[in-house]
């Protein structure tokens, strides 16, 4: 019997080490790499070297309640975990930015349109870990739009538009970007291409806005949304971001992860949440 | 002694290794371990050799008389603590998860000098970025050596763009930046060509970062992991301050160092630890870890 009561004292005593109760059983602190005086994790994994031993730096358990989907969030928390990991692939992984962005638009852009550009993605400045600025110098950039007199063509030659006006008025008719992305799914540069031989202005604005605002999260765009949605198919070129726009990016940059998250992840999380204070 | 005798010839006789020269000498009475055996001599085992096996730490041991040692060195274990051999093993045998380790994955290391040749596309402010940086870590690590040359022909490390001649035919229809590292059957790395898609890495600071994220990997056909913060070239993240840290030169030299075997898989090595640890708790007597060549 007093075996047993051990057992029982011990596996109390140890479940909080085990069970999936905190932020770091999901997203795994890393081990600093730099020798610091800094309080150590507890818990935490460590190196011992030759001269130093390194830990894993004390971090402080983030804030999850942009996860929480109640009655007043559910609709864009589900649009978010849409965008972020499609609708039914659960193992489709988050791909965030971390590192400032720095652009770079190719001289060959009207004025206008560069002008109008930066003007309008100076709205979201006020976004955490989300840091975008432009430059006049592409040695600075790690985020290039380049114009090209290159066909462009994303959708294949076999993809059927019902109509030649619905085919130009496409963003990706005539459009790409390419990002590049590290082990851990987190982009640090990236390139959009553009021919703009066959767009007006106002058409070329739309065209970059809603191609960068995607390459902020690998969004998709959808014929579903509000129009003034820079992922709606019937976007209205609008000066100002939406509200819900905005709000996705607060998601998305909530918390630059330290480790993969997928939508399973994601689910693990929200659990967490309901349990955070 | 008989212990030390017995472990100097056990290990890594059947491995090709650089080392300072040693003559040939002949040792009377070896015990070597039945595996090592069975590599080396290719006759079956007589009654009589049975007669003079030894059991030692659930391991046979096969007597071998007049055992004739190879041109080599003999160089001490090289003890490493457990958490950091935990994180060597998953980068140098590009294990993903430890705990499903393939114990058949070789380490992967270069025997011969690095020379490199650039591509005349690559600018020459990227060119010394690199090798600067290269020296800096070969300067850090014993047996490791890096050139710049003039000639491809004289290089076995080649750096170039989308675009150039195609110095790597296997890598005529990759569509991204990339490497191709070619070893031979002891695990030994002979020759490498990164090339890099400049459409995508626009500018020289990002060139030159890649350039350096690849030469690292390519010293050893290392795999990154997910344990360590960003700014260790060993982390599967990227940092816009990666940089060489203490943790990442300690990796490095200790796959150049010989104080363990080379080119071996994961179960030798750890096979090889396990005995070395055990020698070293029992009898406080360093392993030498014998290299011939």
């Amino acid at each position: 019997m007093m075996k047993l009561i051990l057992v029982f004292c011990f596996n109390f005593i140890l479940f909080p080490a085990f069970a999936q109760n905190s932020y770091f059983d999901i997203v795994k602190p890393r081990i600093d790499c730099l020798p610091n005086n800094k309080p150590a994790l507890q818990n935490g994994e460590y190196i011992v070297l030759t001269k130093d031993t390194l830990y894993t730096k004390m971090r402080l358990e983030p804030d999850l309640d942009f996860v929480k989907s109640t009655k007043e969030r559910r609709r864009i928390v589900s649009r978010y975990a849409s965008q972020i990991f499609r609708f039914e692939d659960s193992t489709s992984i988050l791909k965030q930015w971390n590192s400032d962005i720095v652009v770079y638009l190719d001289k060959q852009i009207p004025k206008e349109v560069s002008e109008n550009l930066m003007t309008f993605y100076e709205q979201i400045n006020e976004i955490n870990n989300l840091n975008i600025s432009f430059t006049s110098k592409l040695k600075d950039a790690n985020y290039y739009i380049k114009v090209t007199s290159e066909k462009v063509n994303v959708y294949g030659e076999d993809y059927k538009f019902d109509s030649e006006e619905e085919r130009l008025k496409d963003i990706y008719t005539g459009a790409t970007y390419r990002i590049i992305t590290d082990n851990n799914y987190k982009n640090y540069a990236g390139v959009l291409k553009i021919n703009i031989s066959n767009s007006d202005n106002e058409f070329l604005l739309k065209q970059l806005k809603q191609m960068f605002f995607i390459s902020l999260g690998q969004f998709y765009k959808y014929y579903g949304y509000e129009e003034t949605s820079l992922l709606s198919d019937k976007y209205n070129n609008s000066n100002t971001i939406s509200d819900n726009d905005l709000e996705l990016l607060r998601m998305h940059y909530a918390i630059i992860y330290e480790q993969k998250i997928n939508g399973n992840t994601f689910k693990a999380l929200q659990e967490i949440q309901k349990n955070q204070r | 002694m008989k212990h030390v005798i017995i472990f100097l010839v056990l290990i890594c006789f059947y491995l090709n290794g650089q080392a300072q020269h040693q003559k040939n000498d002949t040792l009377k009475h070896v015990y070597i371990t039945l595996k090592s055996y069975k590599q080396k001599y290719k006759k079956p085992l007589t009654q009589k050799d049975s007669l003079s096996f030894l059991f030692k730490d659930n391991d046979t041991l096969v007597l071998v008389e007049n055992y004739l040692r190879p041109n080599g060195v003999g160089v001490p274990y090289e003890y490493k603590d457990s958490t950091f051999l935990h994180y060597y093993k998953k980068i140098a045998f590009r294990t993903k998860s430890i705990d499903s380790l393939d114990k058949k994955q070789t380490m992967r290391y270069w025997k011969d000098d690095i020379k490199v040749f650039f591509s005349k596309s690559v600018e020459k402010r990227t060119r010394n970025d690199f090798m600067s940086f290269a020296k800096s870590v070969a300067n850090q690590v014993d047996s490791l050596n890096i050139s710049e040359v003039k000639h491809v022909e004289d290089s076995n490390y080649i750096v170039y763009y989308f675009g150039d001649y195609e110095y790597e035919s296997r890598m005529k229809h990759y569509k991204n930046s990339d490497f191709y590292l070619s070893w031979n059957k002891h695990q030994q790395i002979y020759s490498c060509s990164v090339k890099i898609d400049t459409d995508l890495y626009f500018n020289e600071a990002l060139i030159q970062e890649i350039l350096k994220d690849y030469f690292i990997i390519t010293l050893g056909h290392f795999s990154k992991i997910n344990d360590f913060s960003c700014e260790s070239y060993f982390a599967d993240c990227y940092s816009k301050n990666k940089h060489l840290t203490n943790l990442d030169i300690e990796l490095i030299k200790y796959h150049y160092s010989y104080g363990i075997c080379k080119g071996t898989n994961l179960e030798t090595f750890e096979e090889q630890h396990e005995i070395a640890k055990e020698t070293l708790n029992s009898h406080n007597r360093k392993v030498r870890f014998y290299h011939p060549y």
